[in-house]
């Protein structure tokens, strides 16, 4: 069969869509990605995964839209708005907060997703969780829409939140609602989130790809922590959240890589001898031979370090990295610094680094996490939805 | 379970392992891909990539032998030709030794190192076995086109069965799995395990023009990487001279690194385009024209479009015999391609049904994602 595969521009958004693309290829089916970056790396770094893109809206164009979403808008307002829904694990309202976020995205490239499966045929199209223009795509064609989820909160009512949040995008195509028949793919550990709607399916982590350094491939003879903010973060925030580096982590008996690239990191100052920043290199294979990391909370790095059975500490910036961070330290695989009132200090890394309880727990979730069908397994039932 | 991929680095070894690699990867599997040389082609599958040799001039090593190596097939000495023979003044045997001499110790010790439960090496590069045999783990052998077979890689392995000697083997070993993608047809009995070819031919942006049906039946041309800098594009320059006679598209995908200056004035029915992934290509196609390469054979076939097949090389002339045999294409030389020919790839019934038999038979074959799980339950014990 052959199967259009859409997302949110962005990184987040975009990568988590490889690893179910591969399974279907390999099972011989056609795939197509239809998607737009939010920067100039993005679709790339996309096709670097080795799959056949079509771009259908230059990057430029989320920059100019998150411009004028942020101008109505009371920015810390929001942010703190979604940090009280994270803290009272009101995943539900998140997710319809989130699908209204991202509406007018799904919108700019509503036309040209459209145009793509209209052309190219699709029997089957498989969107990340808030895009909009996959799943009316989908319903124009009269074939099932699959979400694709990147995190630990999925909703059932996501395709008719969607369908209303872009009715006029969809009246546009003649659509009047979601698609009749579509499925999601769940990644939730049974233990977290909110496992229950969907598929379970294995989280198998999609980074880029890369060549690895000698050094990854052999466990450190001291302990290794990896840090990183993500992709987007230090572009928002900058690199406050990091700043402990420079100040404690010399006290400490362990190896600090950092994914930095050079301009980045002399911006932190004189780093100790036992910090290593590096440039893109994929998470999960730092994690491989890691000990602990610390990160921002953004979904690909709380589920990449999930699947990697690597406790966390945890300091959200924004977005749905509250709800990762709350959901983490409540399932006791890690815990949260949260910089606006503290610092990352030294404690906090000796607790990272011998705290028996998280390495236990962060085991058990990969575990939970390993048994789950791998989405080679899914392919069959994508199948049979197309009947 | 851990896999380690290992294969050379050129386009025409590495390609065909990645559709393998990512089944493997998509049912959960830790998958690194091991080469040596130029890492651009490994750098855009997504995988992981480990370069064995990075002091390896491969550059230089490939540019005094391929040529020769490149040609020998055609001018009598091919590979698989004379097994008995002395081998080593062999221009291929100076090639390929010398790339496994080259990767060896580095692809031994990334074994030791990261500890497999099996290797997947590509047939040709045998040196995958001394790697699954230094880490205790598995090891299996992947065919990269319809004519690889156990013959031609003991051939090969009585070429270097000095590397072997030296890590304490006097024969070669035999893989614990063969990995066969020749289409039942064209070989009722496969060495091993029968697999499903789904070409990769590297990813990327698709151009527009490409997803569409075309108005005219579309030809591709093409001559793969390695043909046109060995034998020139002489088969390109007969299409050119005959397209304007014939009601279709072109579509000649050259290489960037290809001189096709003596490509000007084309008719307004012949399209130059740099590189484009060959399987979205033929998807489009109505009939293909080629060198005769491996993978551009395989693709041609799961892409069920009948071939004209005008060998330059390597094993161009062994796969040209074989597409011929199974009546999907036609096996001539330069000489004789001609607008007739083209004219008969457009409107030959029995070539375009026997095409079609073909990629109906490729498409029943257990495919890559269903030989991972069948290598998982072989070789990934408890954690498989």
């Amino acid at each position: 069969m052959r199967v259009l595969v859409t997302s949110s521009p962005g990184l987040g958004h975009m990568l988590p869509m490889v690893s179910i693309s591969w399974a279907l290829r390999a099972a011989g089916h056609e795939v197509l990605l239809a998607m737009a970056g939010r920067g100039p790396s993005h679709v790339p770094m996309l096709a670097a995964s080795g799959l056949h893109v079509v771009e259908t809206q230059p990057y430029e164009t989320f920059a100019r839209l998150m411009d004028k979403v942020r101008e109505g808008m009371d920015v810390k307002a929001v942010q703190q708005s979604i940090r009280e829904m994270s803290r009272s694990g009101d995943a539900e309202r998140l997710i319809s907060f989130g699908v209204r976020l991202f509406a007018p995205q799904s919108d700019a490239v509503a036309d040209n997703v459209v145009a793509v499966a209209d052309e190219w045929r699709p029997d089957l199209v498989v969107h990340s969780p808030m895009d909009g223009a996959g799943p009316l795509a989908a319903a124009k064609l009269g074939v099932p829409a699959v979400e694709q989820a990147y995190g630990l909160n999925s909703s059932e009512t996501r395709y008719a939140q969607i369908a209303e949040a872009l009715a006029d995008t969809y009246r546009r195509h003649g659509v009047n609602g979601p698609p009749d028949r579509h499925a999601l793919l769940n990644v939730a550990p049974p233990s977290m989130g909110t496992p229950g709607p969907g598929w379970a399916m294995r989280y198998v982590p999609f980074n880029g790809g890369g060549q690895l350094p000698d050094w990854l491939l052999r466990t450190p003879d001291r302990p290794r922590v990896i840090v990183t903010l993500g992709t987007v973060i230090p572009g928002f925030v900058g690199l406050g959240p990091l700043q402990w580096l420079a100040d404690v982590a010399g006290d400490l008996d362990a190896e600090f890589v950092v994914t930095l690239d050079d301009t980045e990191a002399e911006q932190l100052g004189a780093l100790p001898d036992n910090v290593r920043p590096v440039s893109y290199t994929p998470l999960n294979a730092l994690l491989a031979t890691s000990a602990a990391i610390i990160h921002h909370g953004g979904s690909g790095s709380t589920m990449t370090s999930l699947a990697m059975g690597v406790p966390q500490l945890v300091v959200p910036q924004g977005a749905d990295q509250y709800n990762n961070s709350h959901e983490v330290a409540k399932r006791g695989a890690g815990f949260e610094v949260d910089t606006e009132v503290a610092k990352v200090g030294a404690d906090d890394l000796t607790r990272l680094l011998t705290d028996a309880s998280l390495a236990a727990a962060a085991a058990e979730v990969k575990a939970e996490i390993a048994a789950q069908p791998a989405p080679a397994e899914l392919v069959s039932r994508l199948v049979e939805l197309v009947g | 379970m851990r896999v380690l991929v290992t294969t050379l680095s050129g386009h025409g070894h590495l390609f065909p392992l990645v559709t393998t690699a990512w089944a493997l990867r998509s049912a959960g599997h830790e998958v690194l891909f091991a080469t040596a040389g130029d890492m651009t082609a490994v750098k855009t599958t997504g995988l992981h990539s480990y370069n064995v040799a990075p002091g390896l001039d491969m550059g230089k090593l490939v540019g005094e032998n391929v040529g020769e190596a490149f040609r020998s097939s055609t001018s009598g000495r091919g590979f698989g030709d004379n097994p008995g023979g002395d081998l080593r003044d062999h221009p291929a045997f100076r090639l390929f030794n010398g790339l496994a001499e080259g990767m060896v110790d580095g692809l031994v010790g990334l074994a030791r190192d990261w500890r497999p439960d099996v290797v997947v090496y590509e047939a040709m590069n045998l040196i995958g076995l001394l790697a699954a045999r230094a880490a205790g783990a598995g090891s299996v052998s992947h065919a990269i086109g319809v004519s690889h077979n156990k013959q031609i890689m003991a051939v090969f392995g009585a070429m270097q069965i000095d590397i072997f000697r030296r890590h304490g083997l006097d024969e070669l070993p035999e893989p614990d799995v063969y990995l066969d993608v020749a289409p039942p047809s064209m070989k009722p009995e496969p060495d091993g395990w029968s697999m499903r070819y789904v070409p990769y031919n590297g990813g990327g942006q698709l151009p527009g023009w490409l997803t569409g049906r075309p108005e005219r039946p579309r030809i591709t041309v093409t001559l793969g990487t390695v043909a046109p800098m060995m034998a020139g594009i002489g088969p390109v320059e007969r299409i050119a001279a005959a397209a304007a006679k014939i009601d279709a598209e072109f579509v000649v995908a050259m290489g960037s690194n290809v001189d096709t200056s003596s490509l000007r004035d084309l008719p307004d029915n012949v399209r130059l385009v740099g590189y484009v992934p060959l399987g979205p290509l033929l998807a489009s196609s109505t009939a293909v024209v080629h060198h005769g390469g491996a993978g551009t054979t395989l693709t041609a076939l799961d892409a069920g479009v009948p071939q004209i097949v005008v060998p330059q090389g390597a094993d161009g002339p062994v796969n040209a015999a074989a597409v011929a045999a199974a009546g999907c294409g036609l096996n001539v030389t330069d000489e004789e391609l001609d607008a007739r020919l083209v004219e008969r790839l457009l409107t030959d019934g029995s070539l375009r049904s026997s095409a079609a038999r073909i990629r109906a038979e490729m498409r029943a074959m257990p495919s890559p994602a269903e030989v991972a799980d069948r290598l998982a339950k072989n070789f990934g014990g408890q954690n498989s």
